[in-house]
């Protein structure tokens, strides 16, 4: 009887074409824009996924998510480096400046001093350069974002492109001449602010005078430490905050969630669209029952048990919910293919497939529940009626 | 000969809303085994509701309804299905053939009901649409088919599974008179063949003369029983 059901499913092929296009704009919907919400998310994180090498982020015990500098008194990072299980310490300046551009404009950017020997903090891949570079007097890697666009030079004639930046350009951070030696690959931040790299030291001169100037500091743990009696070790010997990547991450997280309206909102959103996609996905499949009622009728009066019936329906309800969700999986992964190095944020973790595929087997499940209860109390009897 | 239907005081009363309808009261009716039994009276007399409660599909308001010696609205819904998978063969006036499926297909499904697979049950129902006249056209679709055609193999799928009993609501009413004469005479053969009893409701005056009987309804009694030569007179 199962082969039953499929034909009746697919034998129309109008109407099968409808009900497959709607699940699949009910399986795009239901990832394509969670995924957009989670890209956004990642973006709020991108600083702390791009350095691979600390295991350990010590800051203020105030700071509240990546941006929030809340700089420390520099002998912390000799404390924190004696602590027991402690590899290495590195320190890590973050801050704002404001760049002077080649074309005369300003741009505010994130400025980022790193361990002048390890380069540790700097970011992982030069499209252009040498990190090495950055031994050189007034030297600066900026991001490739910025290069392009902040800190580009203004077309020369109006609608035109814009100049990149190139290495040799100078810019001025608060006075300071600095030097373009390399252009980094990074993670969008959520701000998309230029992102300028340079040593330690060099950082603390580029900013506006501050009485600390030690933002983070970079642990690595000794090996077979374990990360999180590291972390309390640390704050018990020291009173700084002490996070795993992944507690930062979600400190970082839980910020933005609590309070900028923007995740918030646009969770909003995003759950609205999965609703809608459930509505037209579990309406599709219920009219197609409901078109059929006659048929099943008239396989009730043939003597077809209920239990057969069951196994029809919620059948035919898997194969259009996975056909559907495939499909609608499908054109999201396409689009996020198209839009790969655009501006829009897109991340699709396993977590999240296993999320919408199992929004969608709940849709499946209610229509198939609802076509059942129509089916089960239809009366056999209108089979003689026409 | 054996009793196929037996009803005895079969009453059935709808409530729709307010006011209630008397569909039959005290119907009292025998068909045998391997008879055509003819059902006729004026429009609204009762005749669907009567078959439909003898094909175990409808539930009497009162009165028995033995069917091949089984009290069948005595038996749990399970085991009804299963008697009518069994024993009941359906012709509809409208057909009611599955559009998306092949008229072999369509003939298979009252096998498929009983658990066979849909390969098998497709062959054995292009070997029953020679029956009908129709092998030629065992792989087209239903809805390709004509009236007449169509018909004929509902006839086949209400055959196939060898039921005791075939109920048919105005087979022929959708159908010119040749077709019908077809389609009438393809079902006597049959079912005189296969020795099951065959209750069929018709308006249509040239049916009469395939009958062994015809009860005259009205007002949801039955008034009368006569043979075919008197109903023509
Ligand atoms: N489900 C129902 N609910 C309410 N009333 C019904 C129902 N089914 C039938 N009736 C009523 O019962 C009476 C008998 O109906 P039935 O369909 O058996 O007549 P019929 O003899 O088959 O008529 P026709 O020749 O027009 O098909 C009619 O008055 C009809 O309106
Ligand atoms: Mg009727």
């Amino acid at each position: 009887m199962l082969y039953i059901g499929w034909r009746m499913l697919v034998g129309n092929h109008s109407k099968f074409l409808g009900i497959v296009v709607g699940l699949t704009f009910a399986g795009l919907i239901m990832t394509q824009q969670p995924g957009v919400f989670v890209g956004l998310m990642t973006r709020t994180f991108g600083f702390i996924t791009d350095l691979a090498l600390p295991d350990i982020w010590v800051m203020d015990p105030e700071v509240q998510f990546i941006d929030d500098n809340k700089p420390l008194p520099s002998p912390a990072l000799y404390e924190v480096a004696s602590i027991e299980g402690v590899a290495w310490a590195k320190p890590l300046f973050k801050g704002l400046v404001t760049a002077r551009l080649p074309g005369g404009g300003f741009q505010n950017c994130n400025l980022i001093g790193v361990d002048r020997a390890t380069f540790i903090g700097a970011p992982a891949v030069l499209l252009q350069g040498n990190l090495n570079d950055l031994h050189q007097s007034d030297s600066i890697v900026v991001n490739q974002e910025g290069a392009l666009d902040k800190l580009a030079t203004p077309p020369r004639v109006p609608g035109g492109a814009k100049i990149p930046l190139q290495i040799g350009q100078r810019l001025e951070l608060n006075d300071h001449r600095a030097i373009v030696v390399g252009i980094a690959k990074t993670s969008r931040t959520f701000q998309s602010q230029p992102i300028i790299f340079t040593t330690f030291e060099r950082a603390i001169q580029f900013s506006p005078p501050q009485r600390q100037t030690l933002t983070f500091i970079l642990v690595k743990a000794k090996e077979g430490e374990n990360l999180q009696t590291l972390c309390d070790r640390i704050h018990r010997q020291t009173g700084l905050g002490a996070y795993t990547k992944e507690q930062f991450i979600d400190l970082t997280i839980e910020y933005y969630l609590k309070y900028t309206g923007i995740p918030i909102n646009f969770g909003i959103s995003v759950l609205l669209g999965f609703l809608v996609g459930a509505a037209i996905a579990g309406q599709t499949f219920y009219n197609f029952t409901l078109e059929n009622m006659r048929y099943f009728g008239v396989l009730k009066a043939m003597g077809i048990s209920n239990k057969v019936l069951l196994f029809m329906i919620v059948s035919q309800a898997l194969f259009v919910a996975f056909l559907g969700y495939g499909l609608g999986l499908g054109v999201t992964c396409l689009c996020a293919l198209l839009t790969q190095d655009s501006m829009l944020a897109f991340r699709f973790p396993y977590s999240l497939m296993l999320f919408s595929l199992g929004g969608i087997l709940v849709i499946s499940a209610f229509s198939a529940i609802l076509s059942l209860h129509q089916i089960f109390k239809l009366d056999p009897a209108i089979v003689f009626r026409n | 000969m054996k009793i196929a239907v037996s009803c005895k005081n079969l009453t059935k009363k709808f409530d729709s809303g307010s006011n209630e309808v008397i569909a039959l009261q005290g119907i009292n009716l025998e068909v045998m085994d391997g008879e055509l039994l003819i059902l006729a009276g004026p429009s609204g007399c009762g005749k669907t509701t009567l078959i439909s409660i003898i094909a175990g599909i409808l539930t009497q308001t009162s009165g028995i309804c033995d069917v091949y010696g089984q009290n069948i609205h005595d038996l749990s819904p399970l085991a009804l299905c299963t008697f009518r998978s069994k024993m009941i063969g359906f012709v509809f006036q409208s057909y009611n053939l599955f559009p998306t499926l092949t008229a072999a297909e369509n003939v298979g499904i009252p096998l498929m009901i009983q658990g066979m697979g849909h390969l098998e049950a497709t062959e054995q129902g292009r070997e029953m649409l020679k029956k009908v006249g129709l092998e030629d056209r065992a792989d087209a679709f239903s809805s390709t088919l004509s009236g007449g055609q169509q018909q004929r193999v509902a006839i086949a799928r209400a055959l196939i599974h060898s039921p005791r009993l075939i109920v048919c609501d105005e087979p022929t009413s959708a159908l010119d008179s040749e077709n019908g004469h077809r389609v009438m005479s393809i079902l006597k053969d049959l079912s005189m063949r296969e020795k099951c009893a065959l209750i069929v409701v018709t308006h249509d005056v040239r049916t009469y003369s395939f009958a062994d009987r015809i009860a005259k309804m009205e007002d949801g009694r039955i008034l009368k029983i006569i043979s075919p030569h008197e109903a023509l007179e």
